[in-house]
């Protein structure tokens, strides 16, 4: 799965640190989804949706072809 | 106990450890001095039992305090142990069968069990970092 969290992270100038925070993950979390290592489950990806203020298709995309 | 969920856990299997080696080496010292009767020494030798118990507890603690990323890699570690504990055991039963290697005594399994869970969540960790 691709996604956007690591370029609407910056844009909103948050480190990755301040994020996980946010998120109540660790650091190592966000930098495993940012680059697309980990895929993260359905609830922690709409909290992700939900903190950025982004609909969650907005933030992660389905690399699978339809 | 309260703290960081690492921390603890490191704590918990720090001296469940200490505990195993010592009532180890304590039933040995018991079984060679001749200063308990036999019966006492079933009930010693149960003992180690605690110190296994406690740090699977721990373990299945520490895994639902991490986040799902974290818990990820602990179960990789935790299937490769099970899988050079079971590789290995089975090795080793039919090397015992069949050309006469040395017996392993079964006590082992616990400290090999662990020591490849660590090393084994401890690579995929760090294998994990490097693909930043």
């Amino acid at each position: 799965m691709k996604n956007r969290l690591k370029e609407l992270r910056a844009a909103r100038g948050w480190s990755q640190a301040a994020l996980a925070e946010k998120l109540g993950v660790s650091r190592q979390s966000i930098i495993a989804i940012e680059t697309g290592r980990f895929d993260p489950s359905l609830p922690l990806a709409f909290r992700i949706a939900r903190l950025l203020g982004e609909p969650i298709e907005s933030v992660f995309e389905d690399d699978e072809p339809a | 106990m309260s703290g960081h969920p690492d921390r603890r856990f490191v704590t918990v299997a720090a001296i469940s450890t200490a505990f195993f080696l010592s009532s180890s080496f304590a039933i040995s010292w018991l079984d060679e001095s001749g200063a308990v009767p036999a019966h006492w020494l079933w009930l010693a030798a149960i003992l180690p039992i605690a110190a296994l118990l406690v740090p699977l507890w721990a373990l299945w603690r520490y895994l639902w305090e991490l986040d799902e990323y974290l818990r990820s890699i602990q179960l990789k570690g935790i299937y490769f142990g099970l899988t050079v504990l079971l590789v290995l055991v089975t090795g080793w039963g039919y090397a015992e069968l069949y050309v006469d290697a040395p017996r392993l005594p079964i006590f082992w399994l616990n400290p090999i069990y662990w020591l490849a869970y660590a090393a084994g969540a401890m690579f995929f960790s760090v294998s994990g970092s490097l693909q930043r």
